[in-house]
């Protein structure tokens, strides 16, 4: 693929991912599995290493797939091309929201928004926490159902909540907590 | 210039320590544009996330091009998803080009373990610092919905977003226009 085509195939990636990175998964398999770039296997094992390396996972997969092709320039290219679509709906977006913020039905729009947030914070730590708090698949019977809890993440979890809520630190230094604790205890 | 710059490198910094997902970052995204900095509010920053994720686009770059154009308009916007999307590259390509095997390594998947745990700690905080959006039945109803919807019945969080902002201008347009 040449980079022109690479960015505007990841234009149109980006303009049908909506929801979140994960949106952008299947839509990235197809691109990387049908031009050849990747075998299926191969793509999830990338998959695997946005999902652990910093920064937004759509971005991530993106740019490893657009390195595939074309090596580093495919792989900025390739995440150019993902961000421009919603880049351009974003800004002209805000700009009416600026405009109408006032307005009661936006206004009212956005009570409902602000309830909604809490559901899908409370979401994302769900799936969070059955990568890390619980093994669902070490699940045999009920008599044994306490198998299933990693209970050594389950003390880290109190260690950081406690220090968390006693202290109310820059919220970056628990994040390295985590990395050492996980790293000496797990 | 020296303002598009200060945005560049706080979303820099921020996508350096962004692990799993766009609302994993919004405690960090408090502190560094509420806290620190004074840029926008909280509620704005709420508001970002759930239009960021109705929207075609990465839930973490909307937000950062939504944040930058509050403070400096197009030019705000643009070095904010940047600075977002530019430690992405950086480490893919240097993982791409050096680690084949880079899940393997059993300390660095630890370490992540351990860094998930103390996020879901950071996503408790926002969730008691947030209790204030939900303030009768409807509005814990339509919390609680999302939560079962898109967790047990994979609706799209989309759907689910489109069907809260309906809600809160069906019943609640009265409400704000007398406080």
């Amino acid at each position: 693929m040449s980079l022109i085509m690479l960015f505007l195939t990841f234009c149109y990636v980006g303009l049908f991912t909506i929801g979140g990175g994960m949106a952008a998964i299947p839509l990235i398999e197809n691109v990387c599995v049908s031009n050849g770039l990747t075998t299926v296997t191969e793509f999830y094992q990338m998959v695997a290493i946005s999902e652990s390396t910093p920064g937004p996972i759509g971005i991530n997969i993106a740019t490893y797939a657009g390195y595939m092709s074309q090596g580093v320039a495919g792989g900025i290219v390739a995440s150019l091309g993902l961000i421009t679509p919603p880049f351009i709906i974003c800004v002209l977006l805000i700009k009416l929201l600026d405009k109408y913020s006032k307005t009661p039905l936006v206004k009212a729009m956005f009570v409902g928004l602000r309830a909604v947030i809490i559901g899908l914070i409370c979401t994302a730590l769900l799936s969070i926490a059955k990568i890390c708090l619980v093994d669902v698949s070490l699940f045999t019977t009920w008599d044994q159902v306490w198998n299933i809890f990693n209970w050594k993440a389950w003390i880290i979890l109190v260690v950081i909540a406690f220090l968390y809520f006693k202290f109310k630190k820059h919220p970056l230094l628990y994040i390295g907590l985590g990395a050492v604790l996980g790293i000496l205890i797990l | 210039m020296r303002k598009n710059l200060e945005l560049f490198w706080s979303f820099f910094k921020l996508g350096c320590v962004t692990f799993g997902g766009g609302l994993a970052m919004m405690p960090l995204l408090q502190k560094e544009a509420v806290t620190k900095k004074g840029w926008v509010t909280n509620d704005d920053v709420v508001d970002f996330y759930a239009i960021s994720q109705t929207i075609p686009g990465i839930v973490a770059a909307n937000v950062a091009t939504m944040v930058g154009h509050r403070v400096n308009k197009f030019w705000g916007s643009l070095f904010s998803l940047l600075g977002m999307i530019t430690p992405s590259i950086i480490v893919i390509c240097i993982v791409a080009a050096l680690l084949k095997q880079y899940q393997d390594v059993v300390w660095i998947q630890n370490a992540l373990k351990g860094i998930n745990i103390a996020v879901i700690v950071l996503l408790l905080s926002m969730i008691i610092k947030m209790h204030k959006n939900i303030f009768d039945v409807l509005t814990f109803l339509i919390a609680l919905a999302a939560f079962v919807l898109i967790s047990f019945f994979n609706v799209t969080p989309t759907l689910v977003i489109i069907g809260a902002a309906i809600l809160g201008m069906l019943f609640y347009r009265k409400k704000v226009m007398n406080p």
